[in-house]
Protein backbone atom coordinates (compact mmCIF):
# COMPACT_ATOMS: atom_id res chain seq x y z
CA UNK A 1 0.00 0.00 0.00
CA UNK A 2 1.25 3.50 -0.61
CA UNK A 3 0.04 6.91 0.09
CA UNK A 4 0.47 10.50 -0.84
CA UNK A 5 0.18 13.76 0.80
CA UNK A 6 1.19 16.47 -1.16
CA UNK A 7 2.12 20.02 -0.31
CA UNK A 8 1.78 22.41 -3.01
CA UNK A 9 3.84 25.40 -2.49
CA UNK A 10 4.04 28.40 -5.45
CA UNK A 11 6.00 31.43 -5.42
CA UNK A 12 6.79 33.03 -8.40
CA UNK A 13 7.96 31.13 -11.74
CA UNK A 14 8.23 27.88 -9.13
CA UNK A 15 5.94 24.91 -8.17
CA UNK A 16 7.59 23.17 -5.51
CA UNK A 17 5.48 20.08 -4.15
CA UNK A 18 6.54 18.36 -0.80
CA UNK A 19 4.92 14.84 -0.64
CA UNK A 20 4.92 13.02 2.61
CA UNK A 21 4.55 9.58 0.63
CA UNK A 22 3.89 6.36 2.70
CA UNK A 23 4.50 2.95 1.61
CA UNK A 24 4.51 -0.54 3.05
CA UNK A 25 7.49 -2.81 2.38
CA UNK A 26 7.63 -6.12 1.11
CA UNK A 27 9.79 -9.24 2.37
CA UNK A 28 9.91 -12.60 1.23
CA UNK A 29 5.94 -11.95 -0.36
CA UNK A 30 4.68 -10.27 3.05
CA UNK A 31 4.20 -7.00 4.23
CA UNK A 32 7.01 -6.90 6.70
CA UNK A 33 7.45 -3.39 7.16
CA UNK A 34 7.24 0.65 6.89
CA UNK A 35 8.60 3.23 5.22
CA UNK A 36 7.99 7.28 5.05
CA UNK A 37 9.97 9.63 2.56
CA UNK A 38 9.39 12.83 1.57
CA UNK A 39 9.65 13.75 -2.10
CA UNK A 40 10.11 17.31 -3.42
CA UNK A 41 9.25 18.43 -7.10
CA UNK A 42 11.07 21.17 -8.34
CA UNK A 43 8.65 22.60 -11.45
CA UNK A 44 10.18 25.59 -12.91
CA UNK A 45 7.59 27.36 -15.29
CA UNK A 46 8.72 25.68 -19.11
CA UNK A 47 11.11 23.46 -17.58
CA UNK A 48 11.32 19.65 -16.92
CA UNK A 49 9.76 18.52 -13.44
CA UNK A 50 12.57 17.11 -11.53
CA UNK A 51 12.83 15.53 -7.75
CA UNK A 52 15.04 15.02 -4.99
CA UNK A 53 14.11 12.73 -1.90
CA UNK A 54 14.74 11.12 1.44
CA UNK A 55 13.38 8.53 3.50
CA UNK A 56 12.42 9.88 6.78
CA UNK A 57 11.55 6.72 8.86
CA UNK A 58 11.17 3.07 8.49
CA UNK A 59 10.41 0.23 10.75
CA UNK A 60 8.85 -2.78 11.01
CA UNK A 61 5.10 -3.03 10.48
CA UNK A 62 2.89 -0.91 12.76
CA UNK A 63 -0.41 -2.56 13.79
CA UNK A 64 -2.27 -0.03 12.24
CA UNK A 65 -0.66 -0.52 9.07
CA UNK A 66 -1.98 -4.36 8.92
CA UNK A 67 -5.75 -3.32 9.91
CA UNK A 68 -8.61 -1.65 7.86
CA UNK A 69 -7.18 2.01 9.26
CA UNK A 70 -4.04 1.44 7.52
CA UNK A 71 -5.00 4.43 4.92
CA UNK A 72 -5.49 6.97 7.53
CA UNK A 73 -2.50 5.98 9.49
CA UNK A 74 -0.64 5.96 5.85
CA UNK A 75 -1.80 9.50 5.29
CA UNK A 76 -1.58 10.77 8.67
CA UNK A 77 2.42 9.38 8.74
CA UNK A 78 3.17 10.73 4.97
CA UNK A 79 1.20 14.35 6.12
CA UNK A 80 3.27 14.73 9.82
CA UNK A 81 6.34 13.74 7.84
CA UNK A 82 5.72 16.41 4.96
CA UNK A 83 4.98 18.89 7.88
CA UNK A 84 7.75 18.19 9.88
CA UNK A 85 10.27 18.95 6.46
CA UNK A 86 8.22 22.19 5.59
CA UNK A 87 8.95 23.17 9.15
CA UNK A 88 12.92 22.88 8.75
CA UNK A 89 12.45 24.41 5.41
CA UNK A 90 11.41 27.34 7.71
CA UNK A 91 13.86 27.52 9.81
CA UNK A 92 16.50 27.71 6.71
CA UNK A 93 14.93 30.65 6.03
CA UNK A 94 15.34 31.78 9.01
CA UNK A 95 19.08 30.81 9.25
CA UNK A 96 18.86 29.60 12.23
CA UNK A 97 20.80 26.44 12.56
CA UNK A 98 21.07 26.25 15.90
CA UNK A 99 17.10 25.83 16.02
CA UNK A 100 17.47 23.17 13.13
CA UNK A 101 20.34 21.13 14.48
CA UNK A 102 18.06 20.69 17.78
CA UNK A 103 14.96 19.60 15.86
CA UNK A 104 16.80 17.33 13.58
CA UNK A 105 18.62 15.82 16.96
CA UNK A 106 15.07 15.41 18.97
CA UNK A 107 14.07 13.94 15.51
CA UNK A 108 17.13 11.79 15.36
CA UNK A 109 19.07 11.92 17.95
CA UNK A 110 22.47 11.60 16.17
CA UNK A 111 24.18 13.87 19.08
CA UNK A 112 25.83 11.38 21.48
CA UNK A 113 25.90 14.41 24.16
CA UNK A 114 23.42 14.16 27.26
CA UNK A 115 22.86 10.47 26.59
CA UNK A 116 23.55 7.63 28.39
CA UNK A 117 25.91 4.94 26.49
CA UNK A 118 25.18 5.62 22.79
CA UNK A 119 25.91 2.94 20.52
CA UNK A 120 28.16 3.08 17.90
CA UNK A 121 25.65 1.10 15.30
CA UNK A 122 22.58 3.38 16.46
CA UNK A 123 24.80 6.62 16.29
CA UNK A 124 26.03 5.90 12.88
CA UNK A 125 23.35 5.08 11.55
CA UNK A 126 21.34 8.34 12.32
CA UNK A 127 23.97 9.85 11.31
CA UNK A 128 23.87 8.34 8.33
CA UNK A 129 20.14 9.15 7.82
CA UNK A 130 20.25 12.59 8.99
CA UNK A 131 23.22 13.55 6.49
CA UNK A 132 20.48 12.59 3.75
CA UNK A 133 18.04 14.30 4.93
CA UNK A 134 20.71 17.29 5.56
CA UNK A 135 21.55 16.77 1.76
CA UNK A 136 17.62 17.02 0.60
CA UNK A 137 16.69 20.11 3.02
CA UNK A 138 19.78 22.16 1.17
CA UNK A 139 18.38 21.26 -2.21
CA UNK A 140 15.04 22.20 -2.12
CA UNK A 141 16.04 25.40 0.06
CA UNK A 142 18.07 26.36 -2.49
CA UNK A 143 15.55 26.50 -4.99
CA UNK A 144 12.82 27.90 -3.22
CA UNK A 145 15.78 30.69 -2.53
CA UNK A 146 16.00 31.44 -5.94
CA UNK A 147 12.80 31.57 -6.65
CA UNK A 148 12.10 34.52 -3.84
CA UNK A 149 14.88 35.85 -5.03
CA UNK A 150 13.87 36.39 -8.47
CA UNK A 151 10.31 37.30 -7.51
CA UNK A 152 8.49 40.76 -7.11
CA UNK A 153 9.37 40.53 -3.51
CA UNK A 154 13.11 41.72 -4.66
CA UNK A 155 11.88 44.03 -7.24
CA UNK A 156 13.47 47.80 -5.83
CA UNK A 157 10.21 48.87 -4.39
CA UNK A 158 9.29 46.01 -2.59
CA UNK A 159 12.76 45.52 -1.61
CA UNK A 160 13.11 48.62 0.22
CA UNK A 161 9.66 48.41 1.77
CA UNK A 162 10.33 44.81 3.05
CA UNK A 163 13.95 44.28 3.61
CA UNK A 164 14.47 45.79 7.31
CA UNK A 165 11.59 43.44 8.07
CA UNK A 166 13.93 40.26 7.19
CA UNK A 167 12.90 39.01 3.82
CA UNK A 168 13.56 35.35 4.20
CA UNK A 169 12.75 35.38 7.82
CA UNK A 170 9.40 36.52 6.88
CA UNK A 171 9.38 33.67 4.32
CA UNK A 172 9.97 30.88 7.33
CA UNK A 173 7.26 32.05 9.29
CA UNK A 174 4.71 31.70 6.04
CA UNK A 175 5.80 27.88 5.31
CA UNK A 176 5.86 27.42 9.22
CA UNK A 177 2.25 29.12 9.80
CA UNK A 178 1.52 26.51 6.82
CA UNK A 179 3.14 23.40 7.74
CA UNK A 180 1.56 23.73 11.21
CA UNK A 181 -1.86 24.71 9.78
CA UNK A 182 -1.84 21.02 7.62
CA UNK A 183 -2.99 22.61 4.41
CA UNK A 184 -2.30 21.91 1.09
CA UNK A 185 -1.47 24.81 -0.64
CA UNK A 186 0.12 28.13 -0.51
CA UNK A 187 0.75 30.87 -2.76
CA UNK A 188 3.79 31.79 -0.66
CA UNK A 189 4.21 35.30 -1.96
CA UNK A 190 0.79 36.26 -1.33
CA UNK A 191 1.32 34.62 2.12
CA UNK A 192 4.24 36.47 2.54
CA UNK A 193 2.57 40.26 1.26
CA UNK A 194 0.08 39.18 4.20
CA UNK A 195 2.54 38.48 6.56
CA UNK A 196 4.92 41.32 5.80
CA UNK A 197 2.04 43.89 5.87
CA UNK A 198 0.53 42.73 9.29
CA UNK A 199 4.14 42.75 10.38
CA UNK A 200 4.55 46.78 9.19
CA UNK A 201 1.32 47.98 10.92
CA UNK A 202 2.61 46.46 14.21
CA UNK A 203 5.80 48.24 13.57
CA UNK A 204 3.80 51.66 13.01
CA UNK A 205 1.41 51.14 15.71
CA UNK A 206 4.70 50.54 17.79
CA UNK A 207 5.54 54.10 17.35
CA UNK A 208 8.34 53.38 15.25
CA UNK A 209 8.54 55.02 12.22
CA UNK A 210 7.77 52.87 8.89
CA UNK A 211 9.78 53.23 5.90
CA UNK B 1 46.23 13.40 -14.17
CA UNK B 2 45.93 10.26 -11.51
CA UNK B 3 47.51 11.28 -7.99
CA UNK B 4 48.70 8.12 -6.03
CA UNK B 5 46.21 6.06 -4.21
CA UNK B 6 47.36 5.03 -0.83
CA UNK B 7 45.85 1.74 0.71
CA UNK B 8 45.44 -0.02 3.92
CA UNK B 9 43.63 -3.36 4.79
CA UNK B 10 43.05 -5.55 7.45
CA UNK B 11 41.52 -8.68 8.41
CA UNK B 12 39.04 -10.62 10.96
CA UNK B 13 38.38 -13.89 10.49
CA UNK B 14 36.88 -14.55 7.19
CA UNK B 15 36.20 -10.51 6.19
CA UNK B 16 39.14 -8.71 4.63
CA UNK B 17 38.66 -4.56 4.57
CA UNK B 18 40.55 -2.95 2.38
CA UNK B 19 40.33 1.20 2.57
CA UNK B 20 41.13 3.28 -0.58
CA UNK B 21 42.08 7.06 -0.91
CA UNK B 22 42.87 9.06 -4.06
CA UNK B 23 43.00 12.59 -4.03
CA UNK B 24 41.52 14.11 -7.38
CA UNK B 25 41.96 17.49 -9.09
CA UNK B 26 39.19 19.02 -10.06
CA UNK B 27 39.36 20.17 -13.78
CA UNK B 28 39.50 23.78 -15.04
CA UNK B 29 38.72 24.99 -11.66
CA UNK B 30 39.40 28.24 -10.53
CA UNK B 31 40.71 28.86 -8.13
CA UNK B 32 42.31 25.23 -8.50
CA UNK B 33 41.28 22.26 -5.64
CA UNK B 34 40.38 19.19 -5.10
CA UNK B 35 38.24 16.16 -3.80
CA UNK B 36 40.03 13.41 -1.62
CA UNK B 37 37.67 10.22 -2.13
CA UNK B 38 37.47 7.15 0.11
CA UNK B 39 36.56 4.00 -0.97
CA UNK B 40 35.49 1.34 1.42
CA UNK B 41 35.90 -2.72 0.14
CA UNK B 42 34.64 -5.23 1.89
CA UNK B 43 35.36 -9.28 0.97
CA UNK B 44 34.47 -12.41 2.41
CA UNK B 45 36.37 -15.52 1.62
CA UNK B 46 34.73 -17.80 -0.41
CA UNK B 47 32.18 -15.09 -1.70
CA UNK B 48 33.10 -13.72 -5.19
CA UNK B 49 31.11 -10.48 -4.34
CA UNK B 50 32.58 -7.82 -2.88
CA UNK B 51 31.17 -4.82 -1.38
CA UNK B 52 32.65 -1.16 -2.65
CA UNK B 53 31.06 2.07 -1.20
CA UNK B 54 32.68 5.05 -1.69
CA UNK B 55 32.27 9.01 -0.49
CA UNK B 56 34.19 12.15 -0.39
CA UNK B 57 36.47 12.53 2.74
CA UNK B 58 37.44 15.96 2.04
CA UNK B 59 37.70 19.15 -0.31
CA UNK B 60 40.92 20.22 -0.19
CA UNK B 61 43.97 22.13 -2.09
CA UNK B 62 46.81 21.16 0.21
CA UNK B 63 48.28 18.90 -2.44
CA UNK B 64 48.64 21.93 -4.86
CA UNK B 65 50.22 24.61 -2.37
CA UNK B 66 53.61 23.24 -3.58
CA UNK B 67 55.82 23.63 -6.45
CA UNK B 68 53.90 21.46 -9.24
CA UNK B 69 56.46 18.85 -9.36
CA UNK B 70 55.84 17.85 -6.13
CA UNK B 71 52.06 17.87 -6.15
CA UNK B 72 52.07 14.09 -6.33
CA UNK B 73 54.01 13.20 -2.81
CA UNK B 74 51.62 15.73 -1.54
CA UNK B 75 48.35 14.11 -2.92
CA UNK B 76 49.78 10.34 -1.51
CA UNK B 77 50.39 12.19 1.55
CA UNK B 78 46.38 13.65 1.78
CA UNK B 79 45.30 10.22 0.46
CA UNK B 80 47.85 8.15 3.10
CA UNK B 81 46.20 10.90 5.61
CA UNK B 82 42.54 10.44 4.62
CA UNK B 83 42.71 6.40 5.20
CA UNK B 84 44.51 6.93 8.65
CA UNK B 85 41.90 9.18 9.29
CA UNK B 86 39.37 6.69 8.72
CA UNK B 87 40.64 3.38 10.35
CA UNK B 88 40.57 5.80 13.61
CA UNK B 89 37.20 6.40 13.28
CA UNK B 90 36.21 2.61 12.52
CA UNK B 91 38.63 2.14 15.72
CA UNK B 92 36.47 5.01 17.78
CA UNK B 93 33.06 3.34 16.66
CA UNK B 94 34.42 -0.66 17.83
CA UNK B 95 35.45 1.17 21.05
CA UNK B 96 32.19 2.52 21.60
CA UNK B 97 33.80 6.33 21.78
CA UNK B 98 31.28 7.69 20.80
CA UNK B 99 31.57 10.65 21.85
CA UNK B 100 35.18 11.23 20.90
CA UNK B 101 34.08 10.04 17.24
CA UNK B 102 31.39 12.90 17.26
CA UNK B 103 33.64 15.54 18.12
CA UNK B 104 36.67 13.79 15.75
CA UNK B 105 33.85 14.37 13.12
CA UNK B 106 32.55 18.13 14.02
CA UNK B 107 36.51 18.65 13.87
CA UNK B 108 37.12 17.52 10.46
CA UNK B 109 32.70 18.60 9.01
CA UNK B 110 32.01 21.44 11.13
CA UNK B 111 28.50 20.87 11.57
CA UNK B 112 27.79 21.66 15.36
CA UNK B 113 26.64 24.63 15.92
CA UNK B 114 28.12 26.35 18.84
CA UNK B 115 26.83 29.98 20.08
CA UNK B 116 29.10 32.76 20.12
CA UNK B 117 32.13 30.23 19.21
CA UNK B 118 30.59 28.63 15.92
CA UNK B 119 27.88 30.52 13.86
CA UNK B 120 27.40 28.60 11.27
CA UNK B 121 25.00 29.26 8.02
CA UNK B 122 22.01 27.18 7.52
CA UNK B 123 23.68 26.41 4.10
CA UNK B 124 27.14 25.34 5.74
CA UNK B 125 25.80 23.33 8.52
CA UNK B 126 23.50 21.50 6.00
CA UNK B 127 26.50 21.18 3.90
CA UNK B 128 28.88 20.20 7.03
CA UNK B 129 26.09 17.57 8.34
CA UNK B 130 25.54 15.55 4.90
CA UNK B 131 29.13 15.16 4.05
CA UNK B 132 29.41 13.72 7.81
CA UNK B 133 26.24 11.66 6.70
CA UNK B 134 28.67 10.40 3.83
CA UNK B 135 31.17 9.06 4.97
CA UNK B 136 29.40 7.67 8.72
CA UNK B 137 27.59 5.82 6.08
CA UNK B 138 31.16 3.79 4.60
CA UNK B 139 31.62 3.86 8.89
CA UNK B 140 28.61 2.32 9.44
CA UNK B 141 28.61 -0.70 5.98
CA UNK B 142 32.38 -1.51 7.69
CA UNK B 143 31.13 -1.70 11.47
CA UNK B 144 28.54 -3.19 11.07
CA UNK B 145 30.24 -6.21 8.67
CA UNK B 146 32.85 -6.44 11.49
CA UNK B 147 30.70 -7.07 13.53
CA UNK B 148 28.99 -9.94 11.83
CA UNK B 149 32.86 -11.26 11.48
CA UNK B 150 33.44 -11.30 15.42
CA UNK B 151 30.19 -13.20 15.90
CA UNK B 152 31.28 -15.77 12.80
CA UNK B 153 34.74 -16.14 13.90
CA UNK B 154 33.09 -16.91 17.70
CA UNK B 155 30.86 -19.24 16.26
CA UNK B 156 33.33 -20.90 13.57
CA UNK B 157 36.03 -21.76 16.84
CA UNK B 158 33.50 -21.99 19.48
CA UNK B 159 35.26 -19.56 21.12
CA UNK B 160 33.49 -18.77 24.62
CA UNK B 161 34.80 -15.27 24.08
CA UNK B 162 32.75 -12.44 25.05
CA UNK B 163 31.63 -10.58 21.25
CA UNK B 164 31.88 -6.88 22.82
CA UNK B 165 35.37 -7.50 24.62
CA UNK B 166 36.51 -8.84 21.64
CA UNK B 167 34.58 -5.55 19.39
CA UNK B 168 36.77 -3.46 21.75
CA UNK B 169 39.80 -5.22 21.74
CA UNK B 170 39.62 -4.76 17.94
CA UNK B 171 38.84 -1.41 17.70
CA UNK B 172 42.05 -0.31 19.57
CA UNK B 173 44.26 -2.80 17.53
CA UNK B 174 42.91 -0.22 14.49
CA UNK B 175 43.58 2.94 16.09
CA UNK B 176 47.18 1.34 17.26
CA UNK B 177 47.21 0.58 13.17
CA UNK B 178 46.05 3.71 11.79
CA UNK B 179 48.97 5.42 13.92
CA UNK B 180 51.04 2.88 11.94
CA UNK B 181 52.50 4.77 8.74
CA UNK B 182 54.39 2.27 7.12
CA UNK B 183 51.93 -0.92 7.84
CA UNK B 184 49.85 -1.44 4.52
CA UNK B 185 48.08 -5.06 6.25
CA UNK B 186 47.26 -6.47 9.23
CA UNK B 187 45.89 -9.61 10.04
CA UNK B 188 43.73 -9.20 13.76
CA UNK B 189 42.42 -12.31 13.80
CA UNK B 190 42.85 -13.96 17.26
CA UNK B 191 45.38 -16.64 16.61
CA UNK B 192 44.46 -18.70 19.82
CA UNK B 193 41.15 -18.34 22.07
CA UNK B 194 41.76 -17.91 25.27
CA UNK B 195 39.70 -17.16 28.19
CA UNK B 196 40.29 -13.91 28.52
CA UNK B 197 39.37 -12.95 25.07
Amino acid sequence: MRVKEPKIIRMGKLTLIVEGVWQTTWKDGAERGEETRVRAIVKWAGEKAWSVSCVMDDGVLSPYAGSKLAKEYGSAMADRHARQFLRWLGLCFKDDASALFNSLDSAYLFNPEYRQRPGAVDTCWRLARVGVIASTLAIVFNQLRAAVCESFIFEAANYKRYAPLGIFAIVGECLRNFANAGGKEIDLAAAFVELAEKRLKEVSVDGVPNR
Amino acid sequence: MEFPIAEKGFRFGDLTVTVRAQWHRWPDSEPPGGTTEIAVTLMRDGIDARIVKTAPFRRTDLPLRCLPHETPRYAEAEAKHAVNVFLRWLGLALTDDMWGLFMELDDAYRFRPIEDLRELTVLDFLSGLRDVGRIVELLFVAFTHLLCAIHAWSLQNCAEVDATAMRIRLGEWLLAFAEERDKRFADFTPKEVNADA
